[in-house]
């Protein structure tokens, strides 16, 4: 899955980012912490300007994993063929 | 404060229940590249994509709006993230895209940071895909109104 990498490195340096970071977005792209930016909105426009249209992580530099939930998608509910 | 007025009404020309009931509250909408990437995109003297229209959900059960994923890559915007999605048959991961929800209907624009990208492809009515679903993220943001029987919802955005 695309951005797993960057998803991998920010894992492995979670604690060092959250020590001087924590609660702001960091960037990430291959294996490069590009910076880290208060609104997801200008870690995005930075990105954009760093590398261009191109897949880059954008991470929330927390302890906690956020999970999203979205039950209809699979009971059914909005699947309506007339 | 723009408002979207929904409503279904019986072959007799009556409000009912059915429509809403059968289809939930939906409306017209276009979802359309990030204002940052249009920017960018103008900048380098090339083709913005026009957005693409649809019919969007309004689903109280979602935590964050969903975009589909074959809109968004028909669009050429890239992931930013990946989010754990939880559903009735357990987890998955999807990726997250930024995007801009056009509400053509009342000339109102939302810009999300993230929305997770799903597939519904085969999610149609009277031949329209439903292309977003538009989530508590948003919603958060709103004033929603459902009115059951009578089958009509009022959105304030």
């Amino acid at each position: 899955m695309e951005l797993e990498k960057e998803l991998a490195y920010f894992n492995v340096h979670r604690e060092e980012l959250i020590s001087h970071y924590e609660g702001q977005f960091a960037l990430i792209k291959g294996e490069s912490h590009l910076g880290s930016f208060t609104t997801e909105a200008e870690a995005y426009e930075e990105g954009l300007k760093q590398l261009g249209n191109q897949p880059f992580l954008i991470k929330k530099i927390t302890r906690e994993e956020e999970t999203d939930r979205a039950p209809a998608l699979v009971l059914g509910l909005i699947n309506a063929h007339l | 404060m723009p408002i979207y007025n929904g409503e279904f009404r019986t072959q007799e020309g009556q409000p009912g229940p059915g429509g809403l009931l059968r289809f939930g509250p939906i409306l017209p909408i276009e979802v359309a590249i990030p204002s940052a990437l249009s920017k960018l995109l103008a900048s380098q003297n090339e083709n913005i994509p026009p957005p693409v229209s649809g019919i969007g959900l309004i689903d109280t059960g979602a935590t964050r709006s969903c975009v589909d994923t074959g809109v968004i890559s028909k669009l050429g915007v890239n992931p930013i993230g990946i989010t754990a999605l939880i559903t009735a048959s357990g987890q998955s991961q999807h990726h997250l895209y930024p995007a801009k929800f056009n509400f053509p209907a009342i000339k109102f624009e939302a810009e999300f940071s993230s929305i997770a990208g799903v597939n519904l492809s085969r999610q149609s009515i009277a031949g329209k895909q439903i292309i977003a679903l538009i989530g508590r993220d948003l919603l958060s943001r709103c004033l929603f109104i459902y009115n059951g029987p009578k089958g009509s919802f009022s959105i304030a955005l």
